[in-house]
């Protein structure tokens, strides 16, 4: 039986103040054209959540609520989710296919990987990745703590390109993202998905306000899930 | 802070602090029954405890028990929406052969300038305005060698086929030589790559015919395209044939073929016409017939979608979508409601990298004699025409308006002219300055009249009296003779095809009737690879039929102007009417309206 084709998840969330925060995701093809896409309806929290949540809110929305239900939403398979929040990171251990984070400033954001490292079937055991798939190209670099000793513990995030946009991943995920990168050659920008999202949000969201035009709709092909 | 004591130990209550044991309402204060009792010491400055001592001891902890308080606030919640796009519609096509777009790295650069595909206004379901927000930018495509091209395109040609690709009718008026041939092409390619299209009719002028096969051939070179021609057997065979997703017939041959293409249930997904400014008269039967071919899409090219009147533009509207404008609109309403139908560039909004175009009109009074001769000339002209009256013809006019214009160019008594003056001022700079100019003459009469003042600048002479095996070698001795620092070129001969951009100066001698006529010939300077700003001095003689003229087509421009403002600045507009040439005599046409 032949395998089925990667799909590449997309998911990033708008916070605004007046409407709140929307999230999307978007599926695509190992080209970059769209399979999916998935909107939520603004979320807004109220000052009773502010104030129980605290500084977990913005976590507790980006991964509980907003990105576990467009995941569930999500007609087809995802073979791995992008996202550009480090908040989203913690979606991932609900997840079977990896997640993995667009750090463009490639700062650190390890403690996200830290909590969410493992693999999710070893979470418990603290394996540790084969030694070979240390060559794989794509790497760009790997995390500090990995540099100063070859007996140092295994770092739990990496840097990968994506098609040519630098992503952190968690190590335990390696191989998997690996393979999966391998496969997208045709994919021409791994960061920019996230720009067609914000647009399709905002398109949604003026939606709601635009004034109905004048001339009749034309059918086009796209069907609603 | 909580504190426990071992014994007995008065109640602290210092400064700020309040025993709250003493009667205060927010004091945590349990006395027991043994007469014990626990007290918290509130800050009221930080609302919090700050202290707690008891007063009895020992504390029986048995006394205190837990209490909880409820909060209802309900869980964080939202909804989903979304939609699935078929993937059907995301085929790419093929790598044409030796195509100059390799895969590349593209440099990060900003969201606004990435080559989007933006839904029209027109389509207003979420879901398919989606579809096309959501596909990859056309640049990001063309980056990583997924859309393939024999040449780079420039990044206004990606813009024009982001902006047709989603359309079901739209206007391409791009400026004459920008590309709009390769723009549609290359988005027909496209649709009919991704299933969108399956039969396209391409409608040109006949002559044209053979280039859009050609341009096929190198923009889309795995696309079966066929031109409708022979007999009417032969070309019915070809009109019904579905092995050919795309067609080109001419606009003479529709009127042929009108049975076939009307009535025998043919069906296009997209029809589109070159120099669609054909059918900008509604009642005319090449309109009537383009109008009624039955189509999905219908797109419109064209560098002069305005001509005469904004009611050119109603025309052909009529073909994108029938009564959408209306004649008698007011400009501004027909500009603000066409907007999102048309595009429109022209070579100085998308050409980053070329000099400026400078205009410089020479507003010029006549010479005593040459003013004494076109007075003289006009007043018994017009008397000559009013005595025609119902014999009285455009050609009459026409022909006073050409004996006034050469008065204006020379008085034919003495040769006096005070353009060849200031010509020949304004020559003495350029050649000083190891530049070369170009000089537009209407009349070849005119420019042989010009050559013995302009002597020591070397002129050439470029015109139709010129045999063709010659002018090969004046063009080149004019790029490359120190001396020739002037060439003088009449309209017909030397406004199309020639590449001078090598000249910094160009002189209108005259005014030609139409301003793409005078763009086409100032392009010859003002072209890509042009080194320096490109100055254009047009001449003109003040109070003569030539301020007229200028006055109807400077009103033509601005009524361009006000149809595309937000297009960019027009090239050229069309030429006079009929009545607008009566109009230049205060004449009335015969069976027509008086035009003041």
């Amino acid at each position: 039986m032949a395998k089925a084709a990667e799909t590449l998840g997309y998911y990033t969330v708008i916070e605004d103040q007046d409407t709140g925060w929307t999230g999307g995701l978007l599926l695509l093809n190992q080209a970059g054209r769209p399979l999916e896409f998935q909107c939520t309806l603004p979320v807004r929290p109220s000052r009773a959540h502010e104030i129980l949540f605290g500084a977990t809110l913005r976590e507790h929305v980006i991964s509980e609520v907003i990105g576990k239900l467009l995941i569930d939403r999500c007609r087809n398979p995802i073979s791995m989710l992008c996202c550009d929040m480090h908040e989203a990171v913690a979606l991932s251990k609900d997840c079977s296919f990896p997640v993995i984070f667009h750090d463009e400033s490639q700062q650190e954001h390890d403690e996200a990987f830290e909590r969410f490292s493992k693999p999710r079937n070893e979470r418990s055991t603290n394996n540790r990745e084969p030694s070979s798939s240390h060559s794989l190209p794509s790497l760009l670099h790997r995390h500090r703590s990995d540099a100063s000793s070859s007996h140092a513990p295994e770092p739990s995030s990496l840097m990968i390109e994506v098609s040519g946009a630098p992503f952190r991943i968690a190590s335990s995920d390696r191989v998997k993202v690996e393979s999966i990168v391998a496969g997208l050659g045709d994919l021409p920008d791994g960061a920019e998905p996230f720009e067609r999202i914000r647009e399709a949000i905002k398109e949604a969201q003026s939606q709601i306000s635009r004034a109905a035009t004048s001339r009749p709709a034309t059918s086009r092909p796209a069907s609603a899930a | 802070m909580w504190n426990r004591q071992s014994g007995p130990t008065p109640n602290r209550v210092t400064g700020s602090q309040t025993s709250l044991r003493s009667g205060y309402p927010n004091a945590i204060d349990k006395p027991s029954d043994s007469g014990r009792s626990l007290t918290a010491v509130l800050d009221p400055a930080i609302s919090g405890v700050l202290d707690l001592t008891t007063d009895v001891m020992p504390l029986d902890f048995e006394d205190l028990q837990a209490k909880s308080l409820p909060i209802r606030v309900s869980p964080i919640k939202t909804t989903a929406n979304g939609f699935v796009f078929p993937e059907s519609k995301q085929t790419l096509p093929p790598k044409i052969p030796n195509a100059a777009s390799k895969p590349q790295k593209r440099p990060s650069i900003d969201p606004s300038k990435r080559h989007r595909i933006q839904p029209p206004k027109d389509i207003v379901k979420l879901q398919d305005r989606l579809y096309y927000l959501l596909q990859p930018p056309l640049d990001l495509l063309v980056g990583s060698g997924q859309l393939n091209f024999p040449f780079d395109p420039f990044p206004y040609q990606l813009d024009g086929i982001a902006f047709l690709f989603p359309r079901y009718a739209a206007v391409l008026a791009d400026e004459m030589g920008l590309g709009k041939t390769m723009q549609a092409i290359s988005t027909i390619r496209l649709l009919l790559c991704s299933g969108e299209v399956r039969s396209v009719l391409l409608v040109c002028p006949k002559p044209l015919v053979t280039n859009w096969l050609r341009e096929f051939s190198v923009w889309a070179p795995e696309i079966p395209i066929a031109a409708i021609e022979g007999n009417a057997a032969k070309r019915e065979f070809q009109w019904k044939s579905p092995e050919i997703p795309v067609k080109v017939a001419n606009y003479e041959l529709l009127m042929r073929d009108k049975e076939t293409v009307l009535d025998s249930g043919l069906h296009f997904d997209l029809v589109t016409l070159d120099e669609a400014q054909r059918i900008k008269n509604r009642n005319s039967t090449t309109s009537e017939i383009i109008r009624a071919i039955p189509r999905t899409r219908s797109w419109a090219l064209t560098g002069t979608p305005v001509e005469n009147s904004p009611d050119d533009l109603v025309g052909i509207f009529d073909y994108l979508s029938p009564g959408y404008l209306k004649t008698g609109m007011p400009m501004a309403e027909m500009a603000n409601a066409s907007r999102d139908y048309i595009i429109r560039r022209t070579k100085d909004m998308v050409m980053d990298d070329m000099p400026p175009k400078l205009y410089r009109d020479a507003e010029l009074d006549l010479t005593p004699e040459q003013w004494a001769t076109y007075q003289s000339a006009e007043s018994e002209g017009v008397i000559q025409l009013e005595e025609l009256d119902q014999e009285l013809t455009i050609q009459h006019v026409f022909e006073l308006v050409l004996r006034l214009k050469q008065i204006c160019n020379f008085d034919p008594a003495t040769g006096s002219s005070i353009k060849l003056e200031r010509l020949v001022a304004d020559m003495e700079e350029v050649a000083a300055s190891g530049k070369k100019a170009i000089v537009f003459s209407q009349w070849v009469h005119s420019i042989h009249k010009m050559l013995p003042a302009l002597k020591r600048f070397g002129p050439l002479e470029y015109h139709g009296k010129v045999p063709h095996r010659k002018r090969d070698s004046i063009i080149d001795q004019f790029k490359h003779d120190p001396n020739c620092s002037v060439i003088l070129m009449s309209y017909g001969a030397g406004s199309v095809g020639l590449n001078l951009q090598f000249c910094e100066y160009v002189f209108l001698f005259d005014r030609w009737w139409n301003p793409a006529i005078e763009d086409q010939a100032i392009n010859r300077a003002h072209r890509i690879g042009a080194k320096g700003a490109v100055t254009v001095t047009r001449m003109l003689a003040m109070n003569t039929i030539e301020q007229r003229i200028a006055t109807v087509l400077d009103q033509k421009r601005e009524m361009f102007d006000t149809l595309f403002s937000d297009q960019g600045g027009p090239t050229s507009g069309g030429g006079l009417t009929r009545d607008e040439i009566f109009g230049l005599f205060d004449l009335r046409a015969p069976g027509g309206k008086k035009v003041a």
